[in-house]
């Protein structure tokens, strides 16, 4: 079915402009919400002395916390397998699953914990109520903390470049660094994925 | 009349015919383009909206739900798949919809197609694999062959990268060492890509240009080849026209032709009773009344005693009885030869007025016996038998009679028994024997034979003698069993001849349908 063909150039045309328009707004807005990172707590200094979690004797530790249904931290997961497997022997990763929900051993069911058990060598965690990741100031899904043999946080921050979103990025660069050099230029970064207390 | 300085060279000519195969092929190659937009825009719709489905489907499995603390909401991954894959696809499967092949479609499908690129790299996650969207997509606007379809599809990939480094300079470019080169990276590939891409774009299109220059020469040919035979057709249907005047005329004469002979044959049965009447006439012993007359007048003053007394008196009433006798078998022989004669000359009447229909009006068919038919035929076609020396066998096993078209039968009889009768005469011993028999077969088929043991005919000859001015006697004319063979066929039946060679005879067979007359007993 065609309509006249000069009216019809000149509806397709003009439909053409505000589509494109409107692309460019839907592209910046979901570019921004993906690059709009989650709140970032403000601990670092030395590992707390009322931690649970068991760090690693004589090497590195990278600790993350984990949101257990926040599909943004997928990403996360999947980054922290490939450094953990650049960096080797020299660092131990845990992955703090914050029971939010008080699931206790179902929280073992979920997604993002079989995904991060199936990493060789990542230990799993659950921290009951938050109490990990609140002692740590960890608010945001995906949120990690590499400490040094003698308890340093050397780096605080995401491992992703944006939220949900795999690929090469400055945290995960940074880890690695300290791991194999013992110093980077980046000690945090901004952390991207679901709030964990609701709080963000 | 144009001046020998106002035709064209052939160069001219040369120059003419390649500005119009370039503009053929250009139409050509405009058409063929057309078919190829049209086809890839068709694909390209199907496939965004495929890429629509896929990407909410992989936005629901991958990304649903989004969390603060217990509380979930619908992940923006979904809203985009929904809302911005339905903006992506809308307007360039409207355009296809509305106006396929339009050039306007394909950049828009380039931008829409390479924003679900971004789309659907945002709904997996980031999934390297995704990456390849990109590339493949690249390699699909190519099936356009038109290399400026990669611009607006490199410019969307270019603007994704400089917007997030130009907004988000911190999470792209700034502090993050391996983004930039990676960014770098992925922009080699893609001009890498659209480098081979643009050659086969060029070289594809290049291609079609040939192609359509062929395709516009072998249209000029054929054109050529059309006009050629057009041209050769009407000088065919002329000639065939021509052909048709001259058959015309050779038929006219075919007919004038037929006319003469069977007329001749016919006169020459006229002549013969005319002849037979002249001596008749001339040996007619009439004188002898004038005679017997002149006694009885000499005698008139006593003519009881000349015819008592006298020995001429005394015989002349037995001279006036055999005389009598003799006048009336003189009378019987004439009235016969003047049946014959007349009969022969209904014949004449018969074969002009048939030929006058140009023998295609049916003829008239009659109740008559099949006997008088041989006869008829016999009497003008051998005549007396004695006096040719030809001895005549007549057999005829239809008592019934028969209804059929006499004349034309008697016609073509007429002319095998003066076939037969010059076959005799042309042989050695001057004498033979002609046979002609009759018979039903198949129960509504007249059969004819007539034998003969004259000169007989070569094999090669036994189709010939049937055409149109074949002959092998001297005066002969070649039209007797050729109008005999049409005649047979005209009436729906067959004319045949066998022979068993040169010097031992021939025999024509004549087959027609007829109709049996009930005889009433």
């Amino acid at each position: 079915m065609a309509l006249a063909s000069d009216h019809l150039f000149r509806v397709r045309a003009l439909l053409v402009v505000p589509w494109l328009v409107l692309l460019v707004l839907g592209f910046l807005w979901v570019v921004r919400y993906e690059h709009t990172p989650g709140v970032h707590g403000d601990y670092s200094g030395t590992w707390p002395e009322g931690s649970g979690i068991p760090l690693a004797a004589g090497r590195h530790t990278l600790v993350k916390f984990c949101h257990p249904r926040c599909s943004c931290s997928a990403a996360s997961i999947r980054e922290l397998a490939r450094a953990a497997a650049k960096a080797g022997d020299g660092l131990a990763a845990i992955v703090v699953f914050v029971d939010v929900f008080g699931l206790g051993e179902r929280l073992h069911e979920a997604a993002l914990w079989r995904e991060a058990a199936a990493i060789p060598g990542v230990r799993i965690l659950a921290d009951a109520a938050g109490r990990e990741a609140k002692l740590l100031a960890a608010r945001t899904s995906g949120h990690a903390f590499l400490v040094d043999p003698r308890g340093s946080i050397l780096f605080s921050g995401g491992i992703t470049a944006a939220r949900g979103h795999e690929g090469d990025n400055a945290g995960a660069g940074a880890i690695i660094s300290f791991v194999r050099t013992g110093h980077s230029q980046v000690g945090a970064t901004p952390v991207f994925g679901c709030s964990l207390f609701g709080d963000g | 009349m144009l001046d020998e300085s106002e035709h064209p060279s052939t160069a001219e000519l040369q120059l003419a015919q390649k500005e119009v195969l370039g503009a053929r092929a250009d139409a050509l190659l405009r058409e063929r383009g057309h078919a190829i937009a049209c086809r890839t825009d068709r694909m390209f719709a199907g496939l965004l909206l495929l890429e629509w489905a896929a990407a909410l489907l992989a936005a629901l499995l991958l990304t649903p739900l989004t969390w603060e603390g217990r509380e979930s909401s619908t992940h923006v991954h979904v809203w985009s798949a929904l809302v911005g894959g339905g903006l992506i696809t809308a307007l360039p499967v409207f355009l296809v919809w509305s106006a396929p092949g339009a050039v306007m479609n394909r950049y828009v499908i380039a931008i829409a197609q390479m924003a679900y690129s971004g789309l659907l790299i945002q709904v997996a996650g980031g999934r390297i694999e995704t990456h390849f969207h990109v590339f493949g997509s690249l390699a699909f606007l190519a099936f356009y062959r038109d290399w400026r379809v990669l611009i607006p599809a490199t410019i969307v990939v270019a603007f994704d990268h400089l917007a997030r480094g130009y907004f988000w300079p911190e999470s792209v470019y700034g502090v993050m060492a391996a983004s930039p080169w990676r960014s770098a990276e992925h922009a080699a590939w893609v001009l890498f890509e659209n480098v081979f891409l643009v050659q086969s774009c060029l070289r594809g299109t290049q291609e079609m240009r040939v192609l359509a220059l062929q395709h516009a020469q072998l249209e000029l040919t054929n054109e050529r080849v059309e006009a050629e035979v057009a041209a050769r057709s009407r000088e065919l249907e002329i000639t065939h026209r021509q052909l048709l005047d001259s058959s015309r005329r050779a038929g006219m004469a075919e007919v004038a032709t037929g006319v003469l002979h069977n007329a001749g044959n016919a006169l020459n049965s006229v002549n013969v009773s005319a002849n037979v009447l002249s001596d008749i006439v001339r040996g007619s012993k009439i004188g002898g009344v004038r005679r017997v007359a002149e006694l009885f007048e000499q005698n008139a003053g006593d003519l009881a005693g000349f015819l008592a007394n006298d020995e001429r008196g005394k015989q002349a009433p037995k001279y006036l009885c055999a005389l009598a006798a003799t006048l009336e078998d003189e009378r019987r022989r004439a009235q016969e030869e003047l049946t014959s004669l007349a009969k022969s000359v209904d014949h004449i009447k018969a074969i002009v007025g048939t030929q006058q229909a140009l023998a295609r009006v049916p003829g008239v068919s009659e109740v008559v016996p099949v006997a008088d038919i041989i006869d008829d035929a016999l009497r003008m076609g051998i005549g007396p038998a004695s006096a040719n020396g030809i001895h005549v066998e007549r057999h005829c096993d239809v008592a019934a009679p028969v209804i059929i078209d006499r004349q034309r039968v008697v016609q073509i009889l007429v002319n095998l028994l003066r076939n037969a009768k010059a076959a005799i005469a042309e042989s050695a011993t001057k004498e033979g024997r002609i046979s002609i028999r009759s018979e039903l077969v198949d129960k509504d088929r007249l059969q004819v034979e007539v034998s003969d043991t004259g000169v007989g005919i070569p094999k090669e000859n036994l189709t010939r003698i049937f055409a149109f001015g074949f002959t092998t006697r001297k005066d002969g004319n070649g039209f007797g069993l050729h109008s005999s063979a049409l005649a047979a066929k005209e009436m729906g039946g067959t004319l045949s001849a066998t022979s068993a060679g040169p010097g031992r005879g021939s025999c024509f067979t004549l087959q027609v349908p007829v109709a049996l007359q009930e005889v009433s007993v």
